[in-house]
């Protein structure tokens, strides 16, 4: 009896769609957008940091310079001149160095979404530039973020927090997903990279440091006029807002409320550069959908245009990933 | 008091894969309902998320899931919504390879909740009379005359088709 009750229920398994919508509950998101943007936007995105820190200046007369060394190899200096600028995705996913008056779109993965306190959103953007010492920066909406890359134990990381790219880099060195291969002798030696996030609030004044990245944050009080929590159990179990409302795609319009929450949004960058002078700039932050177009093989294709300007035989996307936020930078 | 979540990302993701099984036919079990069951195995699953009970293994984790999808379902036949509802349409039934293992099912399903249960977590996870006792908060001695209950039931439903193994009550499982 036992073994024909054990074979019987061998062919009862939960559907994978539930099993994904369990997991999305601990995550805020789809877990579909995580899988793709875990790793390579921040390394792009730190990529380009870097060919903007350096390569911008070159291309300004008088700004960079090139002078040998004493071993005869060319040497890139800093710009002998203040800039700043943003290092952000272009509208078509490619990276891009924003100039003044261009229009960027946040990209890249940031950090944790915390049930009690508010939810972070996964648009990040970079602060680049020459010879900045301290960077001063405000928003008139929601709360700011900071992310860096941090290096950990990964029992550490375990007890410190929910991880996005825990997994993939458990995966990576070799351990299996129920951690038997981790013991006490080599716990301690397995160490991982993962991304951290501060929140930061409405204003912060900080020592300019360029790993840094800055990401946008809804407290629980806004994002419970966004997304109202229902469920009495939930909401005896401390939750105060509904964090998958908050984060679900609309069908019809592919608006995704906790980036709206931000369309019109001010970010306001004060910097003083090492001589003590000051620049300012804003982004004025926007929220829109990408358009897309069908390639050859009929796959989506997003391109740099936003539901405003879509041009003709392209339609707006409503995916998820192409509701974006992006800025004009004046 | 509030909740904070307890677990990382990457701990609820080994444990609704590896446990995600059991609990769904627990709770399919005793809710012989597939949409019941997927908010009773979502529900356990936060629960646990927000939990933080310190398990000394897998097995503990595993009896503290099945005791609490367990509660879940009773929670969820209390519920005011499950009082006051009504059924638009019958749920699919389980598509099982054999004939039998449809009938098997029908006839544990047609046993009084309390018995399913007991039958479920003997027969499927291997339990002790003690142990389920101490996954469903119920006397050992209880359980173990609704394991003869049950038998005797299913038995009486499944005819010829009954054939008991030589099982004792006080078989002791691996589970510690």
């Amino acid at each position: 009896m036992k073994n024909k009750y054990q074979k019987m229920c061998s062919q009862i398994m939960p559907d994978d769609a539930l099993t994904e919508q369990t997991l999305h509950q601990f995550t805020g998101v789809p877990l579909k957008q995580h899988k793709r943007r875990r790793v390579w936007k921040p390394v792009a995105i730190t990529a380009a940091a870097l060919v903007f820190a350096v390569a911008f200046p070159l291309t300004q007369p008088g700004v960079g310079y090139i002078i040998p060394n004493d071993n005869g190899k060319d040497m890139v200096t800093t710009g002998a001149k203040n800039s700043f600028g943003l290092a952000a995705y272009a509208a078509d996913g490619k990276l891009t160095v924003a100039a003044n008056g261009s229009q960027v779109v946040f990209g890249g993965a940031a950090g944790t979404c915390g049930f009690k306190s508010g939810s972070t959103i996964e648009d990040l953007f970079h602060v680049a530039g020459t010879n900045i010492a301290q960077l001063d920066m405000s928003i008139d909406r929601g709360e700011l973020t900071r992310y860096e890359m941090v290096t950990k134990k990964i029992f550490d990381a375990q007890l410190g927090g929910t991880d996005r790219f825990l997994q993939s880099e458990v995966k990576t060195k070799g351990i299996d997903e129920n951690f038997t291969d981790i013991t006490s002798e080599n716990k301690d030696s397995l160490t991982l990279n993962f991304g951290e996030v501060k929140r930061m609030g409405k204003h912060f004044t900080m020592p300019y440091e360029q790993q840094y990245y800055f990401g946008l944050f809804i407290p629980a009080a806004d994002a419970a006029k966004l997304a109202p929590l229902t469920d009495k159990q939930l909401i005896r179990l401390g939750y105060k807002y509904d964090s998958i409302a908050l984060f679900a795609s609309d069908e019809k319009t592919g608006v995704v409320k906790a980036k709206q929450f931000f369309d019109g949004a001010t970010i306001t960058m004060k910097v003083t550069y090492l001589n003590g002078h000051t620049e300012t700039k804003r982004l004025h932050l926007k929220a829109g959908n990408k358009a897309f177009r069908y390639t050859k093989n009929w796959s989506k294709k997003p391109t740099p245009f936003f539901t405003y300007a879509v041009p003709k035989g392209q339609a707006t996307s409503k995916d998820y990933s192409d509701y974006v936020i992006y800025a004009d930078i004046a | 008091m509030k909740k904070e979540p307890m677990r990382t990302q990457v701990f609820m993701e080994g444990a609704v894969k590896r446990f995600g099984a059991p609990v769904y036919r627990l709770a399919l079990m005793h809710t012989q309902n597939r949409t019941d069951a997927e908010d009773v195995f979502q529900e356990t699953f936060l629960r646990l998320y927000l939990d933080g009970t310190s398990f000394a293994g897998t097995e503990h984790l595993k009896a503290w899931l099945l005791q609490v999808t367990v509660n879940v379902c009773h929670d969820l036949h209390r519920s005011a919504w499950n009082r006051r509802r009504a059924d638009l349409s019958e749920d699919v039934p389980i598509p099982f390879e054999t004939e039998e293992d449809s009938g098997l099912w029908t006839a544990v399903a047609g046993l009084p909740k309390k018995y399913r249960d007991v039958i479920h977590l003997h027969y499927q996870e291997g339990y002790s009379a003690e142990e389920i006792g101490n996954i469903l908060h119920r006397k050992t001695s209880t359980v173990r005359a609704q394991m003869c209950r049950a038998r005797k039931l299913l038995k009486t439903k499944m005819g010829g088709f009954y054939h008991e193994e030589q099982v004792s009550e006080n078989v002791q499982s691996n589970h510690a």
